[in-house]
């Protein structure tokens, strides 16, 4: 309540004052009433109710769940294909980070000054972004296909070279999904990265061509420093996306061979929509999204004394 | 200015419109919605749920609603089979929706949860202890079984048993299918093989295999210079887990889970002499396409005279319809035992019917009606290639005729076996496919390491309270 | 004519189209690798099911065929007009939604004064670091008790709570000159008709971009969708491509002439609005920095 902040020792005087204040800021509060209805219902009142639901062994069909504590919790520490899904997502976010930003970075500058066609390639390289999921995993089924597949079709008549079982191959299998993922997601890092080298003040370029600096010099001591708060958005915003992976492993390759490619969100969605075990996924859910802060928190720690220069 | 706030007025008025009728209507009240079509297609219609395809039969107002996964060609037969029903009870009506499956057991427990639940499922015996347990169905005993209306003792007793749970049956199976070997005579044939004598046991199906498998040159997988990339014929294919290691298994005398449900037996030596037989066709015979993900489907290597045997469900009769020419050449017999001793073991399983928890008698008697209906009708089901559940139906001359479908039912009959039911089966069946993908998933995977890996987890899942 | 002039002009115009040229080699495989796939896919949406396996790939369908299609548009089962309608519909009026309260909430939190702002603008920075996975489970049961689930509403009104749409208008109200709305004032303007009448208009770039990567990401959702709807004729697209892909797996030519269908509008319109999708996704893409 706003009135409880009130001391009882300020004069009426003031305490009016105040009073007049909040009633005329109170309409204000109808402007943010209708998202923050949205939020509270959606996304800060299922915080808490997924903790709650973590510590029941919660089925679909009882009116009185079973609360079992944390046992879950000890279940979830033990249980090998969690922690292989994690190791799998972690796997797949890194990679696929790395790639997307090396290749968004190399595109970008290489399209950053106009030339014949330069902004036909920047709509193309954005365009596959543009495709749902589903059918980026139905031609990524294709492309990484060991009989009839696309790459194989080019490794077997070009290069002479013998069929490859990329997805069978469980060390393969990952940075086949992150590929996909690239071919995907780069357009996006690569526009932003665009963007983000236009603001960077065309007077230092000049400054550095006078002082005879080569490109690559440019690049290293212009381009890369200024562009890191760029660079931190997309790594941090690519991490979260990414480590949430789910529709690629789950249409292409069905997490296998073995688990070898099941990321945590498919392995979340499988506990409970597949075995019922809606207090376990919630265990997992949980600890995913403590990692997740975790790791966001770091990187930007990180980042940010980077980005101080 | 004018254009921008016409948008924005637009945008205003859609939203508020839509948080009018914000409180939305249930999901399952598609009767209400059937006509509707035209309604969602509208942004700004007032009513924006979803209005579903449905398969409707007859005309009332108060329809039976049955939802399933028979969707693919099983399903043009199964729509014929409720057409006649309406035919037959004028007084009824039908209204019949096809999920994968994926989407179905996502939806059926949902759907009850929430009360709405449709009046009949059908869905596998190999699921029916799980969703018991769940408290998501209605025992059948006193519905169907106990009046006389239908006769257990005229079903597989196997079946019978696998979706009995705590003494009662909580189901009425349909149908039987299951794995079966479908074979190309032409292919034996011009390997210079009689197609009437086929292998009888693991040895005996290598040295037939060697003569069959050759690639694109003409060579065999013993012969020097055999090109294992570049396979034109295989003898044998994997197809699907589900159905090809049970299978195997229970011929090696092994399994995953022992008779009474306590141990997992995944890593026990037979188990393990079972999967190395399969990982031994693969990459040291040659004999069958590797098990990998995206792996080429049977099918259609079988359509294309590259497989000759074909392990294959009963339900490909329907694909044999549509490929006469390769139906022509195609026998179909008991599946050939792998196993050193030559014992002989099948996985089938079973469409089953029934109740969900909290339909009201009304919508049971209609169930009631329609599952009676079926079970007698077993017959015209089986020109789907899939076998009538009552073994006095199997024995009608029609049924008879149909040669893949006589052959499975006396396959079943005599050496079928089910899954074992349990409460965590699909997680169960998750965790064994699981490591049998990861036991054959390359040349060098080690065979013993990944079924024991296997074995802890079902086993962990069994110790579960 | 004058020579002198002309001359460096040439050089100049001659240095730019060998720099093309060697931007092209360098972009030309890259481009390559972008383009087959989607060619494939084209491709393979025209070749009959028969030759679906052929390897050799043949790039150019032998026969060309409608057929996929037509097995599509004739099976009740796959109603994908009607799915590419569902599509439109849960992201027309799933974004219009967002826009509309991220503008509300944007400005409030940008030009108003109300007790406790700081902390609840905490609390949404906050609520970026929470993974939608951890809301997956109660938001769903709690759609389910409220008898919401197979209804677009599911999909709506959680898309509502989405946060990142009011960095952005917030950050674009903040460059609205102040004296403007002080005018208004002056003149008796309602808060209301200050907000909708002066500063909305003023920041239509900024709605417009929301607009478009709003539209994309529900557009394009195949998580959410797949867990909250399961009538068949009521999935979104990406749903329905999964149950094509999934169930037809006899049939590869429907995945890929239902993918093309998903696909040609979108990439049909993405081209001829390009530019201002770019600048879109540009814009509301950077909001959260």
């Amino acid at each position: 309540m706003a009135t409880s902040t009130l001391s009882p020792s300020r004069t009426a005087a003031t305490q009016n004052q105040y009073w007049k204040r909040l009633r005329k800021q109170l309409p204000n509060y109808l402007f943010i009433l209708p998202h923050f209805f949205f939020f509270s219902v959606f996304l800060l009142y299922p915080i808490f109710r997924g903790l709650q639901i973590s510590l029941y062994d919660w089925k679909i069909m009882l009116k009185d769940q079973a609360f079992i504590g944390l046992a879950n919790y000890q279940a979830l520490l033990q249980d090998k294909i969690f922690w292989q899904t994690l190791s799998n997502t972690a796997y797949f976010t890194v990679l696929t980070v790395i790639m997307n930003v090396l290749l968004a970075l190399f595109v970008a500058t290489g399209l950053k000054h106009p030339f014949i066609g330069s902004n036909f390639l920047r709509v193309l390289f954005y365009a596959p972004g543009i495709l749902s999921v589903s059918v980026l995993g139905i031609i990524g089924i294709r492309v990484w296909d060991t009989q009839i597949g696309i790459l194989n079709y080019f490794i077997t008549t070009m290069l002479g070279g013998p069929r490859i079982a990329w997805l069978g191959n469980p060390d393969m299998v990952i940075p086949a999904l992150a590929v996909t993922t690239v071919w995907w997601t780069f357009g996006f890092a690569m526009l932003v990265f665009i963007a983000g080298m236009h603001n960077i003040p065309e007077p230092l370029y000049e400054a550095a061509k006078i002082d005879g600096a080569g490109p690559l010099q440019t690049f290293r001591h212009i381009t890369l420093p200024l562009l890191m708060p760029t660079m931190l958005f997309v790594v941090v915003t690519q991490f979260i996306a990414h480590m949430q992976v789910f529709a690629q492993p789950y249409i292409i390759t069905g997490g296998g061979p073995g688990n070898a490619s099941r990321s945590a969100t498919m392995y979340l969605y499988e506990t409970a929509w597949k075995f019922f075990r809606f207090g376990y996924a919630s265990s997992i859910s949980v600890v995913l999204a403590l990692i997740m802060i975790v790791v966001t928190v770091i990187l930007f720690t990180l980042m940010r004394r980077r980005t101080e220069y | 200015m004018r254009k921008f706030s016409f948008g924005l007025t637009l945008v205003l008025v859609m939203a508020l419109l839509l948080a009018a009728c914000g409180g939305g209507a249930p999901a399952a009240a598609p009767a209400e919605q059937g006509a509707g079509d035209a309604a969602a297609v509208d942004a700004s219609a007032p009513t924006p749920e979803p209005t579903p395809v449905v398969n409707n039969f007859g005309e009332c107002s108060d329809p039976l609603v049955l939802w399933h996964g028979l969707t693919g060609s099983d399903g043009a037969v199964f729509a014929e089979l409720l057409q006649q029903f309406v035919d037959a009870n004028p007084d009824l009506c039908l209204n019949s929706e096809g999920y994968p499956w994926d989407i179905f057991f996502q939806k059926y427990p949902t759907a009850v949860a929430a009360g709405t639940p449709p009046d009949m499922v059908i869905f596998h015996a190999a699921e029916v202890n799980q969703m018991a347990s769940e408290g998501l169905m209605m025992p059948m005993d006193d519905i169907i079984f106990n009046d006389g209306t239908l006769n257990k003792s005229d079903f597989n007793e196997n079946l019978i048993n696998a979706i009995t749970v705590n003494g009662q049956t909580m189901a009425v199976p349909f149908d039987n299918h299951g794995w079966l070997l479908w074979y190309n005579t032409k292919l034996m044939e011009e390997a210079g093989l009689d197609p009437n004598v086929l292998p009888k046991n693991g040895a005996e199906f290598i040295e037939v295999a060697q003569k069959l498998t050759k690639d694109v040159n003409g060579r065999h997988p013993n012969e020097e210079g055999f090109d294992k990339d570049n396979v034109d014929v295989w003898a044998i294919d994997y197809t699907w887990p589900r159905y090809t290691i049970p299978t195997t298994l229970w011929q090696f005398g092994g399994g995953v889970v022992s008779e009474d449900g306590k141990t997992a037996i995944l890593d026990s030596p037979e188990s393990i002499a079972a999967v190395q037989y399969w990982h031994d066709l693969m990459y040291k015979y040659y004999v069958a396409p590797p098990a990998i993900p995206g792996k080429m489907w049977a099918g259609d290597l079988y359509k294309n005279n590259k497989l000759v045997f074909m392990w294959e469900g009963t339900w490909t009769g329907g694909f044999m319809r549509d490929n006469p020419d390769i139906a022509a050449v195609t026998k179909t017999a008991y599946i050939n035992s792998l196993a050193p001793d030559g014992k002989q073991a099948v996985k089938f399983d079973s469409h089953i019917m029934s109740i969900p928890t909290g339909v009201d008698e009304d919508g049971i008697a209609k169930a009631k009606r329609l599952m009676t209906f079926l079970v007698e009708n077993g017959a015209y089901w089986a020109t789907s290639g899939q076998v009538p559940a009552l073994k006095s139906v199997q024995a009608l001359p029609e049924v008879q005729a149909i040669e893949s479908v006589a052959t499975a039912a006396r396959q079943f009959n005599e050496i079928g076996r089910t899954d074992l039911a349990h409460k965590s089966f699909i997680e169960i069946q998750t965790a064994w496919e699981t490591a049998v993908g990861n036991a054959l998933a390359s040349p060098t995977s080690d065979v013993a390491a990944a079924l024991k890996a296997g074995a802890e987890q079902v086993q962990a899942i069994l110790n579960r309270p | 004519m004058n020579q002198t002039i002309v001359y460096p002009e040439q050089r100049r115009l001659g240095r730019y189209v060998a720099r093309s040229l060697l931007m092209w080699l360098f972009f030309l495989p890259l481009a390559l690798i972008v383009v087959v796939p989607v060619l494939y896919m084209i491709s393979m949406a025209f070749t009959l099911e028969a030759n679906q396996m052929k390897f050799p790939i043949e790039w150019i369908p032998n026969p060309p065929t409608l057929s996929n299609f037509q097995k599509i548009f004739v099976d009740p089962q796959l109603p994908i007009v009607r799915w590419f309608i569902n599509s439109l519909v849960v992201a027309t009026v799933g974004t219009a939604i967002i826009v509309f309260l991220s503008s509300l909430s944007g400005y409030a939190f940008a030009r108003l004064e109300f007790p406790g702002k700081g902390f609840l603008f905490s609390l949404l920075i906050f609520s970026l670091m929470i993974p939608s996975a951890v809301t997956l489970i109660p938001a769903f049961l709690l759609l389910r008790d409220l008898k919401l689930l197979n209804t677009y509403h599911a999909i709506w009104w959680p898309a509502a709570a989405s946060v990142t749409g009011i960095f952005l208008m917030r950050q674009h109200f903040f460059s609205i000159p102040g004296e403007l709305e002080d005018a208004a004032r002056v003149d008796g303007a309602s808060r209301f008709r200050i907000y909708w009448q002066i500063c909305l208009p003023l920041v239509r770039g900024a709605m417009v971009a929301l607009f478009i990567f709003a539209f994309l990401g529900l557009w394009n959702d195949l998580f959410w969708p797949l867990i909250v709807l399961s009538e068949r004729a009521a999935l979104t697209l990406p749903v329905g491509l999964l149950v094509i892909q999934q169930g037809s797996y006899i049939q590869r030519g429907l995945a890929f002439a239902g993918a093309f269908i998903a696909s040609m509008p979108v990439l049909i319109f993405y081209a001829i609005f390009q530019r201002k999708i770019i600048a879109g996704i540009v814009t509301a893409g950077l909001a959260g920095r």
